[in-house]
């Protein structure tokens, strides 16, 4: 059975049921009887869901086959952060955990090996520490600060 | 409101369009943006603003189309920061607290740690966990870091003696003065350390620390009046997670009660009971008990003292001997220790009058038993199966030294001598086929299953006697695996009792030459007669 999602920017999407349902999100839908019709998406905007529905499909396709699902994991997440941004809000929106799970897994592995100081000046974020509460912190956990 | 510290950041970085009100399901960042931590700037007057050299422009705050996905990241709900922080490595996520008040708190949260090693949990257990295999001899410490499965041919790290591993710890300046000292146990991170002070400037005392050598954190446990007891006492070490854990399944190390045990040694075999003296975390006390165990104790002499205590399946083991026959294992369950203890016999075919180690694996309790004097030169592993229910021991490994082979031709050529070797040092934590031997001065990694040695470390620095024939051998029981979990045990802070506050040898030095002094006052005064006053 096939459903129609429609992006942010009202593009339609036609997918079989047994791919969209990946997202817990429209399985809820389908399950309520509340997918007869055309499924709005007004959070993803289409470029999003073409990536989203992609990963969705190969996760049907190759499900038995654990190395080529890896592998395609692995090239499929290699993205622009702001691409990997719009995934992230995506797959929570639309409630994907495996997807979640690999973005917020990039993001981490980026964030990793970086000082809080580079952290701040990549992601652009405000110290909002006093002196006195920042040096607290670090005594705190002196250890992981070392070396 | 959110939105509009937002806009202070960026002006209209969104492009999506504003959700549809009518319909059911919007689970919209935006909306979730309402529970987020607020970020009033007028509450942070100061604002690091960093020059990016790379970039051409400079991060204008009302300008920010030139740098999207950076304020991106920063717009991203709570529950979404919280699901990438946790899966940083713990030294990471430990960093970021200090990045801001918003991640400080997501990284505090109380589930963060939960969640961060139930995410490790499927990887962990494997073949490459690392440890740390530390060894104790004479005051002298050997740290070895093992990060793959085999590790690397270590000789530890620096100084003479290895005691910087533990140079956090305030009681070291004794220990480096020859006061008496000792690493005594260790469970999963944790160890448990020994020293003593003798009485000189004051009564004296014993102190117990326990401590995490990664974090560096440690406490000291109420202080036991110096005794210069000279009978034997065993000591052990056993942390369960705290009960309303276990209920719910869930990993967390934060809460875990503890039990330091020091047991004495009986005087005469077949005694009927055994003192024994317990800390426990849940009252913050010392407590002397007598226990009872339906056979009789005996003397902790020989291999008892040897084999040291085990912890494993939340309760204590040690060996009981008699007339240098192995009769079995003691079992003590030190958090119910009004059911007294109970008894495991050994295997039936172990040689009863033989050398014998034990230890644990995977919370499995294994035998070693060394017969390497014997003419048939072997050595053989037990493993206790069926623990909870009467236990059966089934014989894993049986290795004849002839039969084993490396690369290493020294290791070869000691295997073959029939002087002994290969005692026990540890199994190894994460491999059940691999046990730690120590031939002479080398830590030897043996696999059971193909024979084959291979090197893991030098006894040197341990061992320094020049004489390759120094028979040395380093008890097991003096053989630590520090594990090293995905997220450090912290040391439990101090809750029901009062810390002492650490003697340092500062304290003792100074309070030594003031009493040197005063000695030397009344010495002259003595010497000196008082001159008789002259009547006038």
């Amino acid at each position: 059975m096939a459903l129609e999602l429609k992006s942010s920017d009202n593009k339609i999407f036609e997918v079989e049921e047994l791919v969209a349902v990946q997202s817990e999100t429209i399985k809820s839908l389908v399950e309520d009887g509340c997918a007869d019709n055309v499924i709005p998406l007004p959070n993803v905007d289409s470029k999003t869901l073409e990536l989203v529905l992609d990963w969705c499909k190969n996760h049907v396709d190759m499900k038995l086959d654990e190395e080529k699902l890896k592998e395609y994991e692995d090239k499929f997440i290699e993205v622009d952060q702001a691409v990997l941004y719009d995934l992230l809000l995506a797959a929570n929106y639309l409630n994907i955990k495996d997807l979640l799970n690999r973005a917020c897994q990039k993001v981490a592995d980026m964030l990793k090996g970086k000082t809080p100081e580079q952290i701040r000046e990549t992601l652009n974020i405000v110290n909002d520490f006093s002196p006195e509460e920042e040096e607290e912190i670090r005594k705190e956990n002196l250890w992981a600060f070392e070396e | 409101m959110a939105v509009e510290s937002i806009k202070i950041t960026n002006t209209d970085t969104d492009t999506d369009t504003d959700p549809d009100p009518d319909l059911p399901l919007v689970l919209s960042c935006k909306r979730r943006k309402e529970d987020d931590v607020e970020e009033d700037p007028k509450e942070f007057p100061y604002r690091k603003r960093r020059r990016l050299e790379e970039e051409e422009e400079e991060p204008d705050p009302d300008d920010s189309i030139q740098l999207p996905e950076f304020i991106k990241i920063e717009e991203l709900p709570d529950a979404i920061l919280f699901e990438i922080l946790y899966r940083l490595p713990c030294r990471w996520a430990l960093q970021c607290k200090s990045v801001s008040k918003r991640w400080c708190s997501v990284i505090s949260h109380p589930l963060f740690v939960r969640n961060a090693m139930l995410h490790r949990l499927p990887f962990s257990k494997s073949n490459t966990d690392p440890f740390t295999l530390v060894l104790y001899h004479a005051k002298k410490i050997l740290a070895l870091p093992f990060d793959e499965d085999c590790g690397g041919v270590g000789d530890g790290d620096g100084d003479g003696d290895g005691l910087d591993f533990l140079n956090f710890l305030p009681c070291i300046e004794f220990a480096r003065k020859n006061y008496p000292f000792c690493v005594e146990a260790s469970f999963n991170d944790l160890l448990l350390i020994r020293s003593e002070v003798l009485p000189i400037v004051n009564s004296g005392f014993t102190e117990y620390y326990i401590c995490n050598p990664i974090t560096k954190q440690w406490i000291i446990l109420p202080r036991l009046p110096y005794q210069g007891y000279r009978g034997i006492v065993l000591v052990g070490f056993i942390c369960i997670p705290d009960s309303c854990d276990k209920e719910q399944g869930c990993i967390t190390n934060a809460h875990y009660s503890y039990r330091v045990v020091r047991i004495y040694s009986p005087t005469q075999s077949n005694s009927t009971q055994i003192r024994m003296q317990i800390f426990s975390s849940d009252t913050g006390e010392w407590c002397d008990s007598l226990v009872s165990s339906p056979r009789g104790f005996n003397s902790l002499f020989g291999t008892p003292q040897h084999a040291g205590v085990v912890a494993c399946n939340g309760v204590l083991h040690w060996v009981d001997e008699n007339d240098r026959m192995i009769r079995g294992f003691v079992v003590f369950d030190p958090f119910n220790n009004a059911q007294g203890c109970r008894y495991i016999d050994p295997p039936i075919d172990l040689s009863l009058g033989e050398w014998v180690s034990f230890g644990v694996f995977q919370g499995r309790l294994r035998i070693f038993q060394d017969s390497s004097l014997q003419y048939s030169r072997s050595f053989s592993v037990w493993e206790l199966e069926d623990y909870n229910n009467a236990g059966t021991w089934c014989l894993k490994y049986k290795i004849y030294f002839k039969d084993m082979v490396s690369e290493y031709s020294d290791l070869l050529k000691m295997a073959k001598e029939k002087i002994s070797t290969g005692s026990l040092l540890a199994f190894h934590p994460n491999v059940g086929e691999f046990v730690f031997l120590q031939f002479r001065k080398c830590i030897v990694l043996c696999n059971m299953r193909t024979r084959v040695l291979t090197m893991a470390g030098r006894l040197e620095k341990l061992l320094p006697c020049k004489s390759i024939y120094s028979s040395n051998s380093i008890p097991a029981k003096y053989v630590f695996l520090v594990g090293q979990p995905s997220w450090p045990t912290p040391v439990p802070l101090p809750l029901k009792f009062e810390c002492p506050s650490p003697f340092l040898w500062s304290e003792f030095v100074s309070k030594r030459q003031k009493q040197k002094k005063q000695r030397q006052e009344v010495e002259k005064l003595r010497a000196a007669p008082t001159p008789i006053p002259l009547h006038v």
